[in-house]
């Protein structure tokens, strides 16, 4: 398996493999690139699994974290930057907003 | 006006300048020749604030930074000796830009034109071709144009004259202090965004120091968050002026339920709409139901604060009707990654709002040319607005 995921939360798997991205960047244009469907898809999957998910992670040191743990832990990352879609604009972007490609984003 | 009794009343903390109710006019936000006044008056005599300490950490670290309004680009440069200095980044020779990157750590500057060597202390250490330059020229006399530098709590501000009126903790006063409490050195930034949206920076700033918005912009984002019956305004809670700076807190409905990702990850470290616990430098009046506060320091710089984090903006003018914004978040450094997870929601939430906040500025800017309305009505609810033309005014006449 590509993305390997800490045992206990092996049924993440399949968003994982979308999902464990290590940037805001790329969490953000993976979200643009998604109907709301699998969005939601994605949300309603990890959400009951989140709180246990970073009583975990908090056992390891950030910086030296098992490639397992920083898939989960970029994993639940993508699910922060997809629930304001999922709980607030009910849409993969906010519509009411400035076009994204005026903005520009430092890493 | 006013047919219907306030429910809730904006508290004021400081002594509020005589500034009157009348209508604004639109003219300061459309003309060229107002734009040039303030170039003049306001931008050339003011403390403006260009970057943090933490981005020169290390001796040699340099960045530039354009500052459009005063046609210039400045290069922040940290020296041998661990002085952070200011220079205009360009040659003595015939006026080259000596710093062609925007940042990196370099022993010095050397021109790419004819090859003048520039030490980090601005001194020239290398004239090429000196013997053939006659006349009267000192070597000493032709290092880096130095510009006014200083900084407090490691934000750097320059100046764009030699000798300013005031200090930059005198310019600051009431502001600073109120400030001072806050740890912003122990935290660190999570993210930059910048833009330029076509628009005059006052309607830029205009958008970002009232909460009125929130009710129709933040629908979305933050539904109820900042009104309710008890306040259906969304008027701040209390405000604090501080000569041409002011600081405004905004309200907070405590009924407001955040997102439930934001909370079950707001339980783990400090997220925007989740913590609202004491916190050294932020809410001065003890308020009860207290956000965050907007501090903005004139003419163009916000350092909003809340527990455990804070963000800035900077407004660059470009010209009249064009403004470069830039927003920094910094936070606490997440020692787990329960608190990372809670500084994500912070900044993607933030960075969806503030792209709504952006949703009005050209349609109004736009608008405000063509010339159909000749003055705009600002409420007690958008208090900040009216002092933000006060003090542009005062700055005008003064310097008239
Ligand atoms: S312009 Fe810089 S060395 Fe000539
Ligand atoms: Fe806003």
């Amino acid at each position: 398996m590509s993305t390997p995921l800490p045992a206990a939360f092996t049924q993440l798997a399949p968003y994982a493999e979308k999902w464990a991205l290590d940037t805001e960047s790329a969490r953000r244009e993976t979200r643009m690139g998604c109907s709301q469907e699998e969005l939601t898809t994605f949300y309603q999957a990890m959400k009951p699994v989140l709180d246990e998910a970073i009583q975990h992670l908090n056992k390891f040191d950030l910086e030296k974290m098992p490639d397992p743990e920083r898939n989960l832990l970029n994993t639940a990352l993508s699910l922060v930057e997809i629930s304001v879609a999922v709980e607030l604009f009910h849409n993969p972007w906010p519509l009411n907003a400035w076009p994204w490609e005026a903005f520009s984003v430092s890493d | 006006m006013g047919k219907t009794e306030r429910i809730f009343e904006t508290k004021l903390h400081s002594d509020t300048p005589e500034m009157g109710d009348s209508p604004l006019p639109v003219e300061p936000y459309v003309s060229k020749e107002f734009f040039e006044k303030e170039r003049e008056s306001i931008f050339k005599r003011a403390w403006l604030e260009v970057a943090r300490v933490e981005e020169l950490p290390n001796p040699g670290d340099y960045i530039t930074v354009d500052v459009e309004v005063l046609k210039a680009s400045i290069i922040l440069v940290r020296g041998q000796d661990n002085e952070v200095r200011a220079f205009h980044n360009i040659c003595t020779h015939r006026g080259n830009k000596v710093a062609r990157e925007n940042q990196g750590n370099a022993r010095g500057f050397t021109c790419g034109f004819h090859g003048w060597a520039f030490g980090l202390d601005g001194n020239l250490e290398f004239m090429a071709g000196e013997e053939y330059f006659t006349g009267d020229i000192n070597k000493c006399d032709i290092g880096l144009i130095p510009m006014t530098l200083d900084t407090w709590k490691g934000f750097i501000f320059v100046h764009a004259m030699d000798e300013p009126p005031q200090s930059l903790g005198d310019y600051l006063g009431g502001m600073g202090t109120q400030l001072d409490p806050f740890p912003h050195e122990e935290c660190e930034r999570i993210a930059r965004y910048s833009g330029t949206p076509r628009v005059n920076w006052k309607v830029a700033i205009d958008a970002f120091q009232e909460a009125f918005h929130a009710i129709t912009v933040h629908r979305e984002s933050l539904p109820g968050s900042a009104a309710s019956a008890l306040n259906p305004g969304a008027a701040l809670t209390s405000a604090r002026f501080y000569g041409p700076h002011r600081s405004l807190s905004a309200w907070l409905n405590m009924e407001y339920m955040p997102p439930d990702i934001g909370l079950m990850v707001g339980k783990y470290g400090p997220a925007f709409v989740t913590s609202h616990e004491d916190y050294p430098g932020v809410n001065p009046n003890r308020d009860d139901s207290w956000w965050f506060d907007i501090n903005v320091i004139f003419p163009n710089f916000f350092c909003d604060v809340g527990p455990g984090w804070y963000f800035t903006y900077n407004f660059w003018p470009v010209s009249e009707n064009e403004t470069r914004w830039v927003m920094d978040i910094y936070q606490l450094k997440a020692k787990d990654a329960g608190a990372l997870l809670a500084q994500e929601h912070t900044k993607v939430l933030l960075r969806d709002a503030v792209l709504e906040d952006f949703s009005t500025l050209e349609d109004t800017q736009q608008m405000m040319e063509s010339g159909a309305l000749k003055n705009i009505l600002a409420s007690d609810l958008e208090i900040a607005i009216r002092h933000q033309m006060y003090v542009v005014n005062q700055w005008l006449e003064q310097t008239a």
